[in-house]
């Protein structure tokens, strides 16, 4: 009965699964969802010695692979254009890319944002005419 | 756009005459006619780098210029370790390629080999037109004897436009071994360009050209080097090498007394010396390297065997006993086997010189300090024989026999002892037993028959 409980856990370590993992799917849906690398620090700490051999590496190699799709002009442009803070998650060789995305994102949502103040301004303005036309004392 | 001087080509235009008369005529410079050669200006082509060139190069992120100032400090002061510890702390991708690359050079300094070629691979995943990292790579394996690898990565960096000395003489050396001269010399011929200076790639060129047997390349290369290092024995001894290729016997000699007189003690060299002396027929200057080199050192039988074979096949016997004579004072300090083998080599002499009191002395000396000198007993007993001292020969070949070396030729010997005491019966029975061991003499059925003739003639006759 006692063997069946520790079977079942299948490696985990407090509630950590530490063998069995896809560790390089893992690493790439990781780096796509723009996290760090260090998300794996949990499984790292969490399981010490009892972590699958190779698990680090493997998950580094997903990690790149996902880095190269995430690391993109668009990411960066939908990134900055979300008002977000620029992250360090791609590497020095891929954040070209990705960081004149996010610049031209962040100026855009800048213009927008002024556009919008312009056009309420306006907005505003011309209400005051009208309302001065009309005859009405602004309040 | 880039010009060379009219003086370096006029320099050069006079090499190139210079040259030329030496490879038409190396010994009559003054019948060669004046050769005029004008050459048109050259022109060189800078290449454009553009943009992938970057990705050749690494550098460092902008958030790691702090943490890069304290590594530096810390170098400086020789703590490795520490740089490590702080860079293991991170993920492989957290750091850039150019961090990566300084933790790869230290575990390479600290001999981590393993751990430089994973991060140095880690690298080039990232990079895989980092030429640092191919070059450090093939360092890397060359130190681990992987010369496949080696080669291959110093081939990536030069492809990718390292121009490096270094890499280029490693990849000409690598070449030279793997794949044969030919892919080697250009090889060497860049890293030379880049290094003039550096003795180890003309040295590894010449060695190349000299595999392809592209000796007048090899010779005008080797003149060069040795015009501007005229001390240096090595040159000539490879200058030497040379001439024995092309079987220019007198100049192999004249480089290889040169070496010698710069200096060169390497025995094999002066018994190279000394044998060209024999071929080419001064055998006092021979004979005084070979006194030379056996007073040089400790007494070797083997060396005075093969000056012995040298000079008897010359028929130099009055020499031979002077090599000998010279080298028997150092005899107390051998051995005895080699002490027998040493009174063998005088009493052949002996021999040959009519001096048979002194050759018996000696055999016998040569005896008493080896029984089983096979050589010394099958010489004494043919000795014997000529001395019509048939009951000596035929102990010295019975005593010969036990001795699986020189059985065969003991009881060869023996027939033929029989034969001289025309004691045909017994020459018989004894070639028809060694014929039964050795059927690979093929020439025994014939003798075999014809002492088969005689007998029968001889009983017939008697009848």
């Amino acid at each position: 009965m006692l063997v069946g409980v520790l079977a079942s856990c299948g490696g985990n370590v407090k509630n950590q699964q530490c063998t069995g993992v896809d560790w390089d799917q893992h690493g790439y849906e990781t780096a796509k969802a723009g996290k760090s690398p260090r998300d794996f620090n949990r499984y790292r700490d969490g399981c010490g010695d009892k972590l699958e051999a190779g698990a680090t590496d493997t998950y580094l190699d997903g990690y790149t692979r996902g880095l190269v799709e995430f690391c993109t002009y668009e990411n960066g442009y939908a990134r900055g254009f979300s008002n977000k803070s620029m992250d360090n998650a791609c590497p020095v060789e891929m954040r070209s890319k990705y960081e004149r995305g996010y610049k031209v994102g962040l100026l855009e949502l800048k213009e927008k944002i002024n556009m919008l103040k312009l056009r309420n301004e306006n907005a505003e303005h011309e209400d005051a005419v009208d309302r001065s036309n009309s005859g009405a004392t602004p309040q | 756009m880039m010009r060379i001087s009219k003086r370096d080509w006029l320099r050069y235009g006079i090499c190139r005459c210079v040259l030329g008369a030496l490879l038409v005529s190396p010994y009559c410079l003054a019948d060669v006619p004046k050769i005029e050669i004008k050459f048109s200006a050259p022109a060189f082509v800078l290449p454009q780098f553009t943009g992938p060139y970057q990705e050749r190069e690494a550098s460092i992120a902008p958030e790691e210029y702090e943490q890069a100032e304290t590594m530096r400090s810390l170098l400086e002061a020789g703590k490795r370790q520490e740089v490590l510890a702080a860079l293991e702390k991170f993920y492989s991708i957290e750091l850039s390629p150019a961090m990566l690359m300084l933790q790869a050079q230290i575990y390479f300094s600290l001999e981590m080999y393993d751990k430089a070629e994973t991060t140095y691979l880690t690298v080039l995943k990232r990079m895989p037109q980092l030429i640092r990292a191919h070059s450090d790579l093939g360092q890397l394996y060359l130190v681990r004897e992987q010369a496949e690898k080696a080669r291959h990565h110093f081939s990536r960096a030069v492809a990718l436009g390292s121009n490096e000395a270094l890499v280029h003489g490693q990849l000409g050396y690598l070449n030279l071994t793997l794949f044969g001269p030919f892919s080697a010399i250009s090889s060497y011929q860049q890293a030379a360009a880049l290094e003039p200076e550096n003795m180890q790639w003309q040295q590894g060129l010449l060695a190349a050209l000299t595999q392809a047997r592209m000796f007048d390349a090899a010779q005008a290369l080797l003149q060069d080097m040795i015009n501007r290092n005229p001390r240096e024995p090595n040159l000539w001894l490879n200058q030497a090498a040379l001439a024995l290729h092309r079987e220019d016997h007198r100049r192999a000699l004249a480089s290889l007394e040169m070496a010698l007189v710069l200096g060169d003690k390497d025995l094999r060299n002066m018994k190279a010396v000394a044998q060209l002396h024999l071929h080419l027929g001064s055998y006092d200057r021979a004979l005084d390297l070979l006194n030379n080199s056996m007073r040089g050192q400790s007494l070797d039988m083997a060396t005075t065997r093969e000056y012995f074979n040298w000079l008897t096949q010359l028929g130099q016997w009055a020499k031979v006993r002077e090599m000998l004579e010279a080298a028997g004072d150092g005899i107390e300090r051998l051995g005895q086997d080699d002490q027998s083998q040493y009174y063998l080599l005088l009493a052949k002499v002996d021999v040959q010189q009519g001096k048979m009191p002194d050759a018996d002395r000696h055999f016998r000396k040569s005896l008493d300090l080896n029984p089983a000198n096979d050589e010394s007993l099958l010489s004494y007993a043919a000795y014997a024989i000529k001395g019509k001292n048939y009951v000596d020969a035929e102990l010295y070949y019975m005593r010969a026999e036990a001795l699986p070396k020189a059985e065969k030729k003991a009881q060869l010997g023996r027939a033929q002892l029989y034969i001289e005491m025309q004691d045909y019966k017994a020459a018989l029975n004894l070639l028809r037993s060694v014929y039964q061991k050795y059927p690979d003499l093929v020439h025994l059925p014939d003798n075999i028959e014809l002492l088969e003739n005689v007998l029968r003639a001889k009983n017939s006759s008697d009848v």
